[in-house]
Order: C-alpha cells, then sequence, then structure tokens
C-alpha cells in the first residue's frame, strides 16, 4: 500500500513537472515578434523602486514618452507601465500594484481608452495581464477584462491558452524557456528611430453619442481616489498622435472632469507647435505614434512642466541613481546606434518588430 | 455543464473527493445531490423536469405495486373457491388496472417529452400546410429544451413498463429512484440503463478500490481523447464542407461522409467512454453502449453494435409489443392469406419496423431529416431481408463467405452504406441530402482533391497527421479489444508502461486537444502567437 | 411483385417528405445594406481589391497601423464618402462607408440633409434608438443615421465582423 502511495506520488509530480515545463515552452516569449508584450513584465526587473513619474497606458504612453531625455534633462527619474491597448480597468489595477512597490510623486494616466467601455479583445488582453505578477490586482483585472470567450483558468495555467503553438515553436521559445530574455525597453519605452510622416489624416466619422461611459468614470474615480489616499499627484493626458480620432466632445469631457476633481489635464494634441513636433519626421508610422526623435521633444517639453508644476528634485546629484541611470543610459544609446545601423543595412528595423516594406 | 468543460473537471473533482470520505452508506445520497446539482448548472428550472418525472413514476409505481400485491392476496386466499375461469377473470381485471395506470404514466412523461421537444416541428409543418391556403402562420413556442429529457425519459419509461410486466423490482424509495433517473454520467448522452442493472450497483456501498478507480480514469482519459483530440479537430473540416453545399459537392460528399463518420464515432463512443469511466471511477457499472460498430458486416449487425441501449429499448419497449399485439396478429394473419410465397410472414415484421424505425428516426431529433432517415434504415434492413434467396445463391456459386477479403469488403459495404444513411443528419434537408448524394455520382470534381482542396478545409498538414494517428489509434484499440480488455492487459504490464500509459494520454490531450481559444480557427490575429 | 410492392412503400415514404420543412439552420445567404456608387456595389465583409478597382483612384488614402499585430485598417476618401477597411489574413474587407456630404445617397435614395420622415419612409421604424440617432440592422450590417434636429448630418454603413 506504501509502495502505491509512493508511486502515485511520484507519478504526479512528474506529470506536474512536464505539465510546467510544457507551459514555459509553449508560453510566447515576445521577444523578436511582438515585443509589446514583454512590457509589463520588465517593471520587476528594476533594482530600486524610487521613480518620481509613472506613466499609465496604451502604445500613446510607451511610444511617445522617453524616460531617458527626462533624465538626462531634468533629472526624473519615471517608468513607463504601458502597454498595447491597455484598457482603462486594466491601467487602474497597475496603478493599484505599482503602488504596492513604491510611492512616485506623479502618476500620468493617457485617457484616450476612455473610448473602450467594454472587453475589447483576447490578444491585447494577454499582452497586458499575462505579465503580471500574481497579486488582487491581477485578479481584478483578469475579472475585468475577460471577453465572453476567455476563462479564468487560461490565465492561471496559461499553457492551456498556447498548447496549440507546439506547431509554431521557434529557437526563442527554447532559448528563453527559463527566462534571459534581454532588456526590451527602457524603463518601458520601445524605442523607434524610422520615420514614416504624415500629410493629411482623413476626417473622423461622427458618432451618435460622445459621453464616455459610466464603467469607465467610475475606474477614472477610483485612480483619482487611489492617488489622493496615496498623497500622489495625477495627471490626465492626451498624447499628441494624429490618429484614432480625438473628438472635441471627449476632449471637453475631460477638461470638466479635471476640473471638478482637481486634477491636471493636458491634451498635447494643442501643444503641437509648441512642443516643436514636425509629423513629417517625428512619427514612425503616420501620426500613430511619435518615434524617437518626437519623444524626446514630448519628454523635454513635458518635463519642463513636471518639475515647475510639481518641483520633483533632480535626482543627478545623487551617486547612486547617476550610477544607475548612467548604466540605463547607455543602454539607451547602444541601441538608438544599433537601430540606425539596422535602417541603413536593411531599410527597417529589422530587429525591432517592424515589418519589411 | 458539459463534459469538456473546466467547471465539470471541477466538479468531479470534488464529488470523487467526498464519496470516499463520506460514510460509505451516504455514498448513494452524494451522487443524487450531484446529480441535481450538475443539472442545474444547465438551469435550475430544469430540476421541475426531473422532480416531475421521478414523482409521477413513483407514484404510478407505487400503484401498480399495490394491485399486483393486492391480486396475489386475494388469489391465495381464494385458491380453493374460485373457478379457473374467474381466476383468469379476475386477472384480467386487475391487469387492466395496471394498464390504465401505466397508460397515465407514459402519456404524462412521453406527453411531456412531446411537447417540448415536438411542438414548433408540429407548428411548422401546420404552418406549411397553412401557406398553402394562405393562412396566417402560428408563431412557434420555443420552447427550452431539457438537457437529456429523451434519454432520461426513456430510461424512467423503461423501469415503469419493467414494473408492469413484473419483470422488475419496484423501488420503494422515491429518492433511490430519483438518483436512477437522474444519474449524472448518464443524463447527457445516455447509455440507457435498465433498473436491473444499475440498481446492482448504483446504491451500493463502494470501497476505494484502486484498481477499479485507476481503470475508470483511464476510460476518461480516453474518452477525452478521442473527442477533444480526433474528433473536435476534424470537425471543423466537416462543417466547412457541409457549411457550403453548393462549392462541396461531388467527390466532396464522400470526403464529408468518411470524416463525419470519423467524428460521429469519436464524438460519440468518446463521450460515452467518459460516461462509464466516470461511473466506474464511483463504483457504478453502466452497460457498454458501443461494440466496435464499423467492424460490423451488415447493417442489422451494425445496429446491434452501434447505440446499443437505444437500439435495445425500441426493441423490448415497441418493437415486441408491437409484435404480440392484438390488432398485428389479426394483420399478420390476413397477411399470410393475402401475400403469397412467404412474403406474407414478413410484411407484418416490416410495417412494425417502419413503425419502430419511424420512432427512432423522430427520437433522433424533431425534423423530417431525421424520420426519412429512420425510414431509410428500415428500408434497408427490409430490402436486405428480401435479398437473402440472392446471397443464398451467390454463396453457393462463389465461396467466398468467411474468407477475410469478403469479410473487409462487407465491413467496407457496411461503413459506406451507414456514412451514406447518415448523409441526412449533415445537410439537415431532405431534397439537399438526396441531391448531394447523387452529385456524388454526377459530378467529376476528383482531380480537385490533389489541388490540395483538403488543406482548405480548415485542417493544415499537421492535423491530418493527428487525425490519422488517433484513427489508428483507435483501430489498434479496438484490434486488441477483441481478444480482451485493454485496460487488464496495461495492468499485467509493468509500472513504468502504466504511468506512461497515462502520461502519454493526458499531455496528449492538453497538447493536442482542439480546445480553448487559441484554437479558434477564426481568429486570424492568433497566427501571430 | 413482392419487390414492386415495397419499392413502391419505400417511395411513397419518400415522395412525402419532399416538403418544406421548418428549417433552422437556413442555407440561403442573409441581405445586408449595400452602398452603390461609381456604378460598383459596395457591400459590408466583402473583399475589397474588386471594389477599389470600380471606385476608380482614391482622394486620399490612410493607414494606421493596429496596436501591437499586423495589419492595417485602411481609410479611402472618396468624392462624398470614405471606406474604411480592416484585415482578414492577408486579404482587406470592407469595414463601414461614411457618407460625407450630400453629393451621395444611400441605395434606397436617403442623403445628408434629409429628415427623419424620409428615413423611417426609406427604412420602415425597426431601428434601435441611440442618443437620438437610429441604426437599421440587415444580415452581418448596420445603417446608421445621426440627426442634427430633424436633418441626418451623417450616415454609416458598418459590417458586423462578429
Amino acid at each position: 500500500m506504501k509502495k502505491k502511495v509512493i508511486i502515485i506520488t511520484i507519478s504526479i509530480c512528474l506529470i506536474l513537472s512536464t505539465f510546467f515545463l510544457l507551459q514555459s515552452l509553449l508560453m510566447p516569449k515576445y521577444v523578436s515578434e511582438v515585443p509589446e508584450g514583454s512590457l509589463i513584465a520588465e517593471y520587476y526587473n528594476e533594482d530600486v523602486y524610487d521613480h518620481n513619474v509613472v506613466f499609465v497606458g496604451d502604445c500613446e504612453v510607451y511610444e511617445n514618452f522617453s524616460p531617458i531625455t527626462l533624465w538626462e534633462e531634468y533629472g526624473i527619474k519615471s517608468y513607463i507601465r504601458g502597454s498595447a491597448q491597455q484598457l482603462i480597468w486594466q491601467s487602474y489595477y497597475l496603478m493599484e500594484e505599482t503602488i504596492q512597490y513604491e510611492k512616485p510623486d506623479v502618476i500620468v494616466f493617457n485617457v484616450l481608452s476612455m473610448k473602450y467601455d467594454v472587453p475589447q479583445n483576447e490578444a491585447y488582453n494577454r499582452l497586458n495581464i499575462d505579465g503580471m505578477k500574481w497579486s488582487s490586482s491581477k485578479w481584478n483585472a483578469i475579472q475585468a477584462s475577460m471577453t465572453e470567450e476567455e476563462s479564468v483558468i487560461d490565465y492561471i495555467f496559461p499553457l492551456l491558452r498556447y498548447h496549440q503553438r507546439w506547431s509554431e515553436l521557434t529557437s526563442e521559445d527554447f532559448e528563453y524557456m527559463f527566462g534571459g530574455k534581454p532588456q526590451l525597453s527602457h524603463n518601458g519605452f520601445l524605442m523607434r528611430v524610422d520615420e514614416l510622416g504624415v500629410d493629411t489624416i482623413p476626417e473622423a466619422q461622427p458618432l451618435a453619442d460622445y459621453q464616455f461611459s459610466d464603467n469607465c468614470y467610475e475606474y477614472l474615480d477610483k485612480m483619482v481616489k487611489l492617488c489622493q489616499d496615496n498623497d500622489i499627484k495625477l495627471v490626465l493626458i492626451k498624447a499628441p498622435s494624429l490618429y484614432p480620432a480625438w473628438y472635441d466632445e471627449w476632449d471637453e469631457q475631460m477638461v470638466q472632469y479635471a476640473k471638478e476633481n482637481h486634477v491636471d489635464y493636458i491634451n498635447f494634441l494643442n501643444y503641437i507647435d509648441e512642443i516643436g513636433l514636425d509629423f513629417q519626421h517625428d512619427t514612425y508610422d503616420a501620426g500613430l505614434h511619435l518615434n524617437l526623435s518626437g519623444a524626446e521633444k514630448l519628454s523635454r517639453y513635458f518635463g519642463n512642466y513636471l518639475v515647475e508644476k510639481y518641483d520633483i528634485e533632480d535626482s543627478r546629484k545623487d551617486s547612486d541613481s547617476a550610477s544607475r541611470w548612467a548604466k540605463k543610459v547607455k543602454f539607451y544609446d547602444d541601441m538608438k546606434e544599433d537601430q540606425y545601423r539596422e535602417l541603413e543595412e536593411y531599410g527597417y528595423l529589422k530587429s525591432y518588430g517592424a515589418k519589411e516594406k | 455543464m458539459y463534459f469538456t468543460s473546466y467547471q465539470f473537471a471541477l466538479f468531479l473533482l470534488i464529488l470523487f473527493i467526498a464519496y470516499y470520505l463520506v460514510k460509505k452508506k451516504y455514498q448513494w445520497i452524494l451522487l443524487l445531490a450531484g446529480s441535481y446539482i450538475f443539472y442545474a448548472f444547465a438551469g435550475i428550472e430544469y430540476l421541475f423536469y426531473f422532480a416531475t418525472t421521478t414523482i409521477s413514476t413513483y407514484l404510478i409505481s407505487q400503484k401498480i405495486k399495490k394491485v399486483k400485491a393486492k391480486q396475489k392476496e386475494y388469489l391465495k386466499a381464494n385458491k380453493a373457491e374460485l373457478s379457473r375461469a374467474e381466476k383468469k377473470e379476475y386477472k384480467k381485471v386487475m391487469k387492466s388496472k395496471q394498464w390504465h395506470y401505466l397508460l397515465a404514466c407514459l402519456l404524462f412523461n412521453f406527453g411531456i417529452l412531446g411537447i417540448v421537444k415536438y411542438t414548433d416541428f408540429m407548428i411548422g409543418n401546420i404552418n406549411g400546410i397553412l401557406s398553402l391556403f394562405n393562412g396566417e402562420p402560428l408563431s412557434f413556442m420555443n420552447f427550452a429544451l431539457p438537457m437529456g429529457i429523451s434519454f432520461y425519459t426513456f430510461q424512467s419509461m423503461g423501469y415503469i413498463i419493467d414494473v408492469y410486466r413484473g419483470t422488475c423490482e419496484v423501488e420503494d424509495n422515491i429518492l433511490k429512484l430519483g438518483l436512477f433517473i437522474s444519474f449524472f454520467p448518464q443524463v447527457i448522452q445516455g447509455p440507457i440503463s435498465r433498473f436491473k442493472d444499475l440498481s446492482q450497483t448504483l446504491y451500493q456501498e463502494h470501497d476505494f478500490d484502486l484498481k477499479n478507480i485507476s481503470f475508470g480514469l483511464q476510460r476518461v482519459l480516453w474518452g477525452f481523447f478521442k473527442k477533444l483530440v480526433i474528433a473536435d479537430r476534424i470537425l471543423v473540416a466537416v462543417n466547412t464542407l457541409i457549411g457550403d453545399p453548393a462549392t462541396y459537392d461531388g467527390i466532396f460528399v464522400l470526403v464529408g461522409m468518411i470524416y463525419y463518420a470519423i467524428e460521429l464515432y469519436a464524438d460519440f463512443t468518446g463521450g460515452i467512454d467518459i460516461t462509464i469511466g466516470v461511473a466506474q471511477m464511483f463504483g457504478v457499472h453502466l452497460t457498454e453502449n458501443f461494440d466496435r460498430p464499423y467492424f460490423s458486416k451488415d447493417i442489422a449487425e451494425y445496429w446491434r453494435r452501434w447505440h446499443i441501449t437505444m437500439g435495445t429499448w425500441f426493441k423490448d419497449y415497441i418493437f415486441y409489443p408491437l409484435s404480440v399485439n392484438p390488432r398485428m396478429l389479426k394483420f399478420s394473419n390476413w397477411s399470410r392469406k393475402t401475400f403469397p410465397n412467404g412474403i406474407g410472414k414478413r410484411i407484418p415484421v416490416y410495417v412494425s419496423s417502419f413503425i419502430v424505425w419511424f420512432a427512432t428516426g423522430i427520437w433522433h431529433g424533431a425534423s423530417w431529416n431525421f424520420i426519412v432517415w429512420g425510414l431509410l434504415n428500415a428500408v434497408v434492413i427490409c430490402l436486405s431481408e428480401e435479398f437473402k434467396p440472392f446471397y443464398t445463391w451467390f454463396h453457393s456459386h462463389f465461396h467466398v463467405e468467411g474468407k477475410t477479403y469478403y469479410k473487409i469488403f462487407q465491413i467496407g459495404r457496411t461503413f459506406l452504406l451507414m456514412s451514406s444513411l447518415r448523409i441526412l443528419d449533415c445537410y439537415r434537408n431532405v431534397p439537399l441530402s438526396f441531391a448531394m448524394f447523387g452529385s456524388m455520382f454526377t459530378k467529376w470534381n476528383l482531380p480537385e482533391l490533389w489541388n490540395g482542396a483538403l488543406l482548405n478545409l480548415g485542417l493544415s498538414m499537421l492535423d491530418y497527421i493527428i487525425i490519422i494517428v488517433g484513427v489508428l489509434l483507435m483501430l489498434t484499440v479496438s484490434l486488441i479489444q477483441r481478444k480482451g480488455s485493454v485496460r487488464e492487459k496495461i495492468y499485467q504490464k509493468p509500472v513504468a508502461v502504466k504511468f506512461l500509459v497515462y502520461y502519454v494520454l493526458i499531455f496528449a490531450i492538453v497538447l493536442f486537444g482542439a480546445y480553448s481559444i487559441g484554437y479558434d480557427a477564426s481568429q486570424f490575429i492568433y497566427n501571430q502567437f | 411483385m413482392k419487390k414492386v410492392f415495397i419499392a413502391v412503400m419505400a417511395a411513397l415514404m419518400l415522395v412525402g417528405c419532399g416538403s418544406s420543412s421548418s428549417d433552422e439552420t437556413s442555407q440561403t445567404t442573409q441581405e445586408e445594406f449595400v452602398f452603390e456608387a461609381n456604378g460598383t456595389t459596395v457591400k459590408m465583409n466583402e473583399e475589397t481589391s474588386s471594389i477599389l478597382e470600380g471606385l476608380g483612384k482614391e482622394i486620399e488614402y490612410y493607414e494606421a497601423k493596429s496596436c501591437a499585430f499586423d495589419g492595417m485598417d485602411k481609410t479611402y476618401t472618396y468624392a462624398g464618402f470614405q471606406l474604411i477597411t480592416y484585415p482578414d489574413g492577408d486579404k482587406d474587407r470592407v469595414n463601414s462607408v461614411v457618407l460625407k456630404d450630400d453629393t451621395v445617397s444611400t441605395k434606397e435614395g436617403v442623403c445628408i440633409g434629409d429628415t427623419k420622415a424620409k428615413v423611417e419612409e426609406a427604412y420602415g421604424t425597426d431601428y434601435t434608438e441611440k442618443n437620438g440617432a437610429y441604426t437599421y440592422t440587415k444580415g452581418k450590417s448596420t445603417l446608421e443615421f445621426i440627426f442634427d434636429g430633424d436633418a441626418v448630418s451623417s450616415i454609416t454603413y458598418t459590417a458586423i465582423t462578429k
């Protein structure tokens, strides 16, 4: 009898280990394909959680702001907790989780996601949530984000969701099976040096109803309260992306909301000239997102605002911060060089998720 | 709750642990509670149907029991005084009483089934007739169909008929009867059990028997393998073929027939494997429902090996009573006198067959394609009877009977025949089904097959490899089973082999199963992952 | 004789079943809202290559990449209307058509500036209303009319993609 128990226990252990091994193998690694998927998890690689500013939001934050510029010009330490098509409830729970790690002076939130009232797309949900470490925030984010065909157990055991990838495995899946992924972002910023200018953006189609949903306002209220309770300044922004459309009616609602809740709201679309953005050269995808040059310009402008309004200390004097950030700056400059080289050699950013023209 | 859902796995785990922790005499009560909870997941209002059938069956069975007991007592007490004729008359009266009770129960429960399942079908036909006279169509009732109603109604009505016939003990505990009717593993797709058989193991106290449980678990895993890896995978192609009859005619009908034959077999037998395996894990023994049916050499044999419990139910409770019914006997006499050469003897049997097959067809579904399917089965069975003289003549001249190649021919012929009949199940439309069948002979598009058309049905080359390996595996298991239980053979092998069986099955299901969102072939965006 | 009898019985059974039945799974193609311009028919969810040929050269063209994945949403601006497509594998399909001014009209003859009454006359009253806008659904397409007072201010055809 005892022998049977031992055999069964060993068998179960073997089966469970195979299960988790397969899970590590079959989960997508998001290194050369869809690097956006790695963003959320990279936050946990930070050595010290002492950022003055944390950005939260969708691709309009992780493509439009450069933490390195904020550091180099103003000594501001920042992190961008952004991910692709991050929905407002996902942003809220990320904020909640971040506060468990640190208490920044300012949290910046991009309000484009107010337009998404309900769960949208399973693929983006996975990009935004899989990378989070397990916490009550992750659980709540899953519950709020699941589309109809999703199930919580697919998040607890991702192998059940990704099992069919066995027919699509690449060497990358084996290489990074147990971690060791290269760092892809600069404190959450995804660098793109290529350019694709834009002349005109198509006229936006009118909507029947411009009112943001109650669900989204509820989460916005929660964000305001969370920051208030933790003595953090919340700044709402609309990044200067020309597309998708940001209607005046939406803008008015945000202006009104900010006033009523005593938070700042900046619509960067109104300051394009002041920022010095040139959409012939400062965007890599015809106006949806800024490239490196655009992001640096915007960061320069916003950094100035942050320092003046919120009196954020200049940490360049602190030797510990300085030495840590020096490494980050080096990594940034190296990647910049590498990207320009690839652009020369291939005409497009081959290793950075871009597709051949 | 579907078998292939996460909730079912969790439900089963909890129930299983509780079952072997609780005091043995309460095990059957736990099963009853579990069955009702299982059913409630489909909708708590459906429990009303269970309760109604259980209560009505119980009350009637008690009434019949009383009449029988009274009859026995009376006859015993008055054994000496009564004449033979008087005794006969008395028995007749008592039988009639029991019959009336039985009829009430049958009408009531089949009535519920009829109304819930067939009302809209009747309305559809009435509307068809009305439209000929430009009448106003009736609106459909859209009754929600309680899960498994065809199965549990037949199972409980089988019980009450057995009680009436005296071939079955009456269950005096209404809760135990309730468990018989609602036992969760079999409520979705059978098998349709007889009370005499199921009661042997359903209410007993069960020890934690590791061998039994592991056999049950192996069977469950095998069922999941067939369902998730083979059936759900090939279903994609089946749906493509059936969903576009205009494009997929001619040779593609044959392809569809074969794919569907594989899909239905893997899905249905897989489901039954899960059912029987789960029951076995609880120490309950359920009757087999399949006996390697695709090895059948003719249609009659096929129906003794496919969906066995349904076949025997119709045979025992409709065919035989029908055959010995006085009216049928009268017709039989008339037929024997009227028609020459022995056909007169066969016609009553054929008439009974047609009635039974009509019932079988309509049991499968409330639409004409199922009725036609049922009747076509009857036609084929009757025709094969009529062709017997021809076969006898054939076998006397060509000595092929019993030879392996001839057996293979018979198996192939039966397989194609049954697959052809199933076309009615695929297209769900009678004229279309016949048209598609005909197109196999009139449309010549065989060359399209070589042009990679098979890879445009939603299955990749890898999918085909998996399906082929799966089918070969099913075939191998079936061939081995002819010589005895596969699980017993595994049981004799060393531990490492036993472990390997579990290991391979589990990970074949986890990796190759066609489940979860990632498998949705229509979501192009997953090509990224 | 006996065989004829059975054949006749069988035939009778089959003939009786050829009538139409209440078929839930209809295989007829559903109708949809359709837009016409330059003699070209634009149907929602339809593949765009032939449509684009028929419509001729666009005034303006814009490509918008989706957030992380492959595939571009494309906007083609023509005189009086916009055509927006979505990617499906390596094909593009019609996602929506937005009418911009009164130089174009719907197939049923309604254009920007027409009254609510005219809309109801052309399309009936089986619409869903949200914030004053009327949305009609037909098959896998919707047709939305937004009003400014009593006048149509915007007309949009949209494909239902799920």
